[in-house]
């Protein structure tokens, strides 16, 4: 009896996953619970285990990426075969309706998985379209795969999917002008180009007529609540490089989710930094006066530290804007930016004002050392309310940072720095001070309050003694 | 009706039959005359018509074009020869400024019914300087018509209409197949500029080639018809201008192509024939359009080096295998 080996659900926030390795090779028996596999996601690294014994056959290579539930291969028993036709039945499927359609290939066409860009020849496309062939389900015998048109001999045409199963083989509207994002847009929607009205100025079915046509259809009944997650900012066209590069780093795994997150942060909410700076010289004689007993926690605990009792007392700032409105987050989980090789990960300290210095001087050690070596759970990536980033180790004073959606506040942290103070008298002193760099959305709340905010923390910070008080 | 000529012998019964019919026709070139030119392809005219009519001319190629080109101005159909395609580049204003340009400055009030006759190609250990396949150069000019037969009926059906044509032609004859024999009538006759000729017609593949490379093309399709594949093989015989709808035809029908020529394969007419094909039948296509070419080099003086260096039947062949590979199959 085979058993599908499907692209796990690792977290809430899951969508997909890229194979980095594989443990067992073509053909070899696995037994359940084996780690076979290593895949990325785009927070985190993490094995894979076999979900039965069995002689294991691959469908996806190194670097192929699979959503969740998608096929990605089967584990089978002594001599049998992997059942084919069912193979393309995933890999058609979009991940979120897996629908027996595709089981009913055509049995004349022998169907391989096809993922991603279809390697046919002009004329075999052609002939495709007239045909009405879905050419996912045809086999290429030209060089490298490539379809020719003698591939579609005898293939009948592929009956029309079910519409929620898979994107029609020909994308209704193809002789209609419009442009490559308008087509992707209605192609994600299902809408047909021929309803479209073509932008007057470009004489061409442009993305905002798309969009446009769909506000229409919803009209008042939905209030383009459905449209949002699709009216997000397309990508933008984007040159070709200026230069012969030496070599390019590919923006996918964490590079991706950083750049498509961060890009979605900042074109969807209303960002705005204030400075402000905090004087340490009582932080700076309490962590001296722990060193000398023994492990003490580092300047960036006091600040978080602070930052999450600060949370607790403006509860504005643990905040998320959701449907509903401001919707204020009873817990406070900070997450703190860790700076990786390829990238950045912001690992959560679970309850934060639960912690006294020292304990929350473990959980960071912890979560740093784990996200460095790759080992970090995905419970330690989700659910943070704050963050707080620092960039003092490298000089920097203040900077802006940008929110960690769906967050509506982050904290970046300064150098510790030695400045002169004027005090009673024009008598100079000095003292250790940092800059503090909060970012907020100034839609959930106003500059008087992230002010207040700051103040708080500014405050806790001058007396240590408050970190340790735990909820 | 029909007997056997030599390429050479039927270019030359062109030329005779032009000139008995039209006493404004004259030739002139370097050993044309007496000598009947150094490829024979002159011989006995100078004998038949007189000095006046066959011209021996000193040594300079650009005297010779202009000479042809003042004469065509004056009204006259003159034919002048160069001994090699290589020495046009002697004459290269002459040609390219001249001749193809003045019915266009004088608003089509003076006329250029000139023939420029030459000897093209390699395979004669003739070196870099006495080998070369020009033609793209040639189609590059507006207002020049540029032919290279395959065949003795071609070479005598061509320069026929080379040398009615009103404006200024450029014959071109590859010296390796001056000796070729072929069935030739004897009546006047004129093949039409501009029509490309399907030497044989065939389904799986169209090969494209001009020259020795139209037989060339032949001999590999013959070859590969033992194992079943079926090639078309269109001479274009007008390589300017270009008889693109008979290529796109043949595409049409066929879905894989392969240009040949003995040019050099960068900036070669094959280029220019691919970018055509893909404009009108990119949808028809089930490869890319190969091409088979010499390599971007001087032609060699070695024989042994001269034979690596022409593309050759067993080229043409392995060509045709790669757009019709099927490695899946």
């Amino acid at each position: 009896m085979a058993t599908e080996f499907i692209m796990p659900k690792l977290g809430l926030t899951m969508e997909e996953g890229t194979i980095t390795e594989w443990f067992a090779d073509d053909g070899d028996t696995v037994t359940a619970g084996a780690a076979v596999m290593r895949i990325e996601t785009d927070k985190t690294e993490t094995d894979v285990e076999a979900a039965a014994s069995g002689r294991l056959h691959r469908l996806g290579q190194v670097g192929d990426t699979f959503a969740c539930g998608e096929l990605i291969g089967w584990f089978l028993a002594d001599g049998e075969d992997a059942p084919g036709a069912a193979a393309p039945a995933a890999a058609v499927a979009a991940p979120a309706a897996a629908t027996p359609t595709a089981t009913t290939a055509p049995t004349a066409a022998p169907a391989i998985a096809t993922v991603g860009r279809i390697v046919a020849s002009p004329m075999a496309k052609r002939l495709a379209t007239e045909r009405n062939i879905d050419l996912r389900l045809v086999r290429g015998t030209g060089p490298g795969g490539r379809i020719v048109s003698e591939d579609l001999e005898g293939v009948t045409a592929t009956p029309a999917p079910a519409p929620a199963a898979a994107r029609p083989t020909v994308a209704p509207g193809v002789g209609v002008p419009a442009t490559a994002a308008a087509r992707q847009l209605a192609d994600l929607l299902g809408v047909d180009l021929n309803q479209v009205s073509p932008d007057p100025a470009e004489l061409r079915v442009t993305k905002e007529a798309v969009a446009l046509h769909v506000r229409r259809l919803l009209g008042g009944a939905a209030e383009g609540a459905a449209l949002e997650p699709t009216t997000s900012p397309a990508s933008p066209v984007l040159l070709p490089a200026t230069q012969e590069p030496t070599s390019v780093v590919r923006m996918t795994g964490i590079r991706g989710t950083i750049a498509r997150r961060m890009h979605e942060s900042l074109a969807q909410m209303a960002q705005l930094t204030l400075f402000m700076d905090a004087d340490l010289d009582a932080v700076v004689a309490d962590r001296d006066a722990r060193k000398r007993v023994g492990p003490a926690p580092s300047y960036t605990d006091y600040i978080i530290a602070a930052a999450a009792r600060a949370l607790r007392e403006h509860p504005l700032v643990n905040s998320q804007i959701t449907d509903e409105g401001v919707a204020l987050l009873p817990t406070v989980h900070v997450g703190m930016a860790v700076a990786l090789d390829n990238g950045l990960i912001v690992p959560v300290i679970r309850d934060t004002t639960g912690l006294d210095l020292n304990a929350l001087s473990v959980e960071t050690s912890r979560l740093a050392g784990a996200a460095r070596s790759g080992s970090l759970e995905l419970p330690d990536l989700e659910g943070g309310t704050f963050s707080v980033s620092t960039l003092g180790m490298f000089g920097v004073d203040g900077f802006t940072p940008v929110i960690n959606p769906p967050n509506t506040a982050i904290l970046g942290v300064g150098r510790l720095r030695d400045d002169v103070v004027v005090g009673k008298k024009d008598k100079a002193s000095t003292t250790k001070r940092l800059t503090l760099s909060l970012t907020w959305d100034h839609r959930a709340f106003d500059g008087a309050p992230a002010a207040a905010f700051c103040q708080t923390i500014v405050a806790l910070l001058g007396d240590p003694d408050t970190l340790d008080a735990t909820n | 009706m029909t007997r056997k000529l030599t390429y050479g012998q039927a270019f030359n019964e062109a030329v005779r039959q032009a000139m008995a019919a039209d006493d404004d026709i004259f030739c002139a070139g370097e050993d044309i005359g007496a000598f009947g030119g150094v490829f024979q392809t002159y011989a006995g005219l100078q004998a038949e018509f007189g000095e006046r009519r066959v011209v021996d001319t000193p040594i300079s190629e650009q005297a010779i074009i202009g000479l042809g080109v003042g004469a065509a101005a004056s009204g006259l159909r003159p034919i002048v020869d160069i001994m090699f395609m290589d020495f046009l580049c002697v004459a290269f204003d002459q040609i390219v400024n001249q001749a193809a340009k003045i019915k266009y400055m004088f608003g089509g009030a003076a006329t250029i019914p000139l023939t420029i006759t030459t000897g093209g190609g390699a395979g004669l250990s003739a070196a870099a300087q006495h080998s070369q396949s020009l033609e793209a150069l040639l189609c590059h000019i507006p207002g020049l018509k540029v032919v290279q037969p395959s065949n003795p009926y071609d070479a005598k059906g061509l320069m026929t209409a080379c040398i009615r044509e009103d404006n200024p032609t450029i014959m071109v004859l590859h010296k390796r197949l001056l000796g070729m024999q072929g069935e030739v009538p004897e009546d006047a006759y004129e093949i039409p500029l501009g029509k490309a000729n399907i030497l044989r017609e065939g389904a799986d593949v169209t090969v494209v080639g001009w020259g020795r490379m139209a037989n060339e093309a032949l001999d590999a399709a013959e070859k590969l018809a033992a194992d079943g594949i079926d090639v078309e093989v269109i001479d274009p015989r007008t390589l300017q201008p270009f008889d693109t709808a008979t290529v796109v035809e043949s595409v049409r029908k066929t879905n894989r192509v392969v240009v040949v020529h003995e040019a050099v394969r960068f900036g070669g007419l094959g280029g220019e024939i691919a970018a055509q094909i893909q404009e009108e039948a990119f949808d028809y296509l089930d490869a890319p359009v190969a091409r088979i070419a010499a390599p971007f080099s001087p032609v060699p003086f070695s024989p042994v080096l001269e034979q690596i260096y022409l593309p050759s039947a067993d080229d043409i062949e392995a060509g045709i295998r790669g757009v019709l590979a099927r490695p899946g199959v």
